[in-house]
């Protein structure tokens, strides 16, 4: 995936009208978001590309801790009347855990004030590799519904000293390190089929795989087997996909008539394999369509008509029970 | 008719369980942040700058791709899934400039500019990151941000990130879907 950063850090924070020839270059910043966008959604839309952030809060200032950064950008994309962006990078370089996560908090609550409520925040600048910033991340992620996406460390450290590669972030693994362990929870939807008529020996039923925190193992997978009639179990659908959590609807199309079956979900490690960590189960039985034709709890001279109708009269078909047992059996 | 009722009331009753407990179920599931890295530069220099070690300018002299290539394959195996690089560019450019910057005054991206990103861009999606952030930095009078810029170089950036767009689409990691 490719994604553009169009300009970094060109949200104007407020603070910087009350620098030399601040408000001008306020007004630069803000006319340039507005602008740049418009060309560039009228040549490619919007599904690759936003802004990034700088400065959301200044804490170091008591009487103006709101820099209004990432609300600045907001109101100049609005004005350049295209749709806005779909994710918002923000670059951080907090002194504290508190302070990267009310950074985040008050990143969330400039997008929930101009009606963005889903749209994910990128981290695409922080010191590289520090627990307090994980872990000031952590806790946002932890009470807030929005996502963030990527956590991205720019090559220096606190001190503001260029770093060279490798770069490894073994903070992240630290301090994400239980979420990311996780145990892993499944659930299966099983959707009973409607009754079908007697003359349909298949009917086709649709199971909705649920997989939560799915291990980060390369050999871990979810499998999906089955059952029919206290039957050997048999693999049905096996997967082993990268994201940690999915949900996949399966369509069955070889249910038979009146069989009772119980599908399984586990977490296994090999790829046939129907055993390991049981996750969930359900079960299905295919019921034939009821006797009672018409629905109003008896079966009589009236479910006959519906049932001769079309294929016969009641002089052709004089024997009603046989009628009934052929269309049970 | 009672019991189409009765069917409409059960396939009802159905929906709003989903809605009531599923639905905000998933809603509540918490995302992990894929972590990655910003690079721009293969190598810092001693005086803690940057000069002839960007990846744009000097990826194909002898051992840099390489030694990125590895450094890429190295931070994919400790968990890194996204790579952010910088593309910065301005009008007034000279060779004197040697720690990135690239000239955007001319219609085209210098070609070795353009072939180094292509190669940079292809061993990122080789090395299974799946994410790749191109962000744009112009200086000088181009920059919004610089008490020199002129309003009218917005069309010169605009030019220079069309240049650079199909690169990135070309080679850089393609979406995932399950």
């Amino acid at each position: 995936m490719y994604i553009f950063d169009l300009k970094n850090e060109v949200a104007p924070p407020d603070f910087i009208k009350s620098q030399e020839d601040g408000e001008k270059i306020f007004r630069n910043r803000m006319e340039y978001i507005q602008k740049l966008w418009s060309l560039y959604v009228n040549k490619y839309g919007i599904k690759n590309a936003s802004f990034s952030t700088p400065h959301i809060l200044n804490l170091n200032k008591d009487d103006h801790p709101k820099t209004n950064s990432l609300r600045n950008l907001l109101t100049a994309l609005k004005k350049s009347n295209k749709p806005l962006p779909k994710w918002y990078p923000v670059n951080i370089y907090p002194n504290d855990s508190e302070e990267m996560y009310l950074t985040l908090q008050e990143a969330n609550k400039s997008l929930t004030d101009h009606g963005l409520l889903h749209e994910p925040l990128l981290i695409t600048e922080t010191f590289l590799n520090y627990e307090y910033i994980s872990q000031g991340l952590k806790k946002f992620i932890l009470e807030n519904n929005r996502p963030v996406t990527h956590y991205i460390n720019f090559y220096s450290n606190t001190n503001k000293e260029k770093l060279s590669v490798p770069f490894h972030n073994t903070a992240y693994n630290n301090v994400f390190g239980s979420l990311l362990n996780q145990t892993t929870t499944g659930s299966l939807i099983c959707w009973n089929p409607e009754p079908h008529s007697p003359q349909q020996k298949k009917t086709p039923i649709n199971i909705t795989i649920e997989v939560n925190n799915l291990q980060q193992s390369p050999n871990s997978r979810a499998n999906l087997c089955v059952s029919s009639n206290d039957e050997d179990q048999k693999l049905v659908f096996s997967s082993n996909k990268t994201q940690n959590s999915y949900t996949n609807s399966q369509q069955i199309p070889w249910i038979l008539n009146r069989r009772s079956y119980t599908f399984y979900l586990y977490q296994t490690s090999q790829t046939s394999s129907c055993s390991g960590v049981l996750l969930d189960s359900c079960i299905i039985k295919a019921q034939t369509q009821s006797i009672d034709l018409n629905f109003d709890g008896i079966v009589d001279i009236f479910d006959y008509n519906i049932l001769i109708n079309g294929f016969g009269t009641k002089y052709d078909i004089f024997d009603y029970n046989e009628l009934v047992n052929n269309y049970q059996s | 008719m009672e019991n189409k009722y009765q069917k409409t009331l059960q396939i009802f009753c159905v929906l709003f369980i989903y809605a009531l407990v599923i639905v905000p179920q998933k809603a509540l599931a918490t995302t992990i942040p894929s972590p990655g890295f910003n690079l721009t530069h293969y190598r810092v220099n001693p005086n803690g700058q940057f000069h002839n070690r960007s990846i744009a300018w000097e990826y194909q002299e002898v051992g840099v791709r390489d030694f990125i290539k590895q450094n890429l394959s190295s931070m994919k195996a400790h968990g890194a899934d996204a790579i952010r690089v910088f593309v910065p560019n301005m009008h007034n450019f000279n060779r004197l400039q040697t720690w990135g910057v690239i000239p955007s005054a001319q219609d085209k991206i210098p070609q070795e500019v353009a072939t180094n990103l292509s190669l940079f861009f292809n061993d990122v999606r080789d090395s299974g990151i799946s994410t790749l952030i191109v962000v744009f930095a112009p200086v000088g009078v181009n920059a919004p941000r610089s008490p020199d810029y002129n309003p009218e170089y917005i069309e010169e950036n605009f030019r220079f990130i069309q240049n650079i767009r199909p690169i990135a689409q070309k080679n850089g990691p393609k979406n995932v879907y399950f």
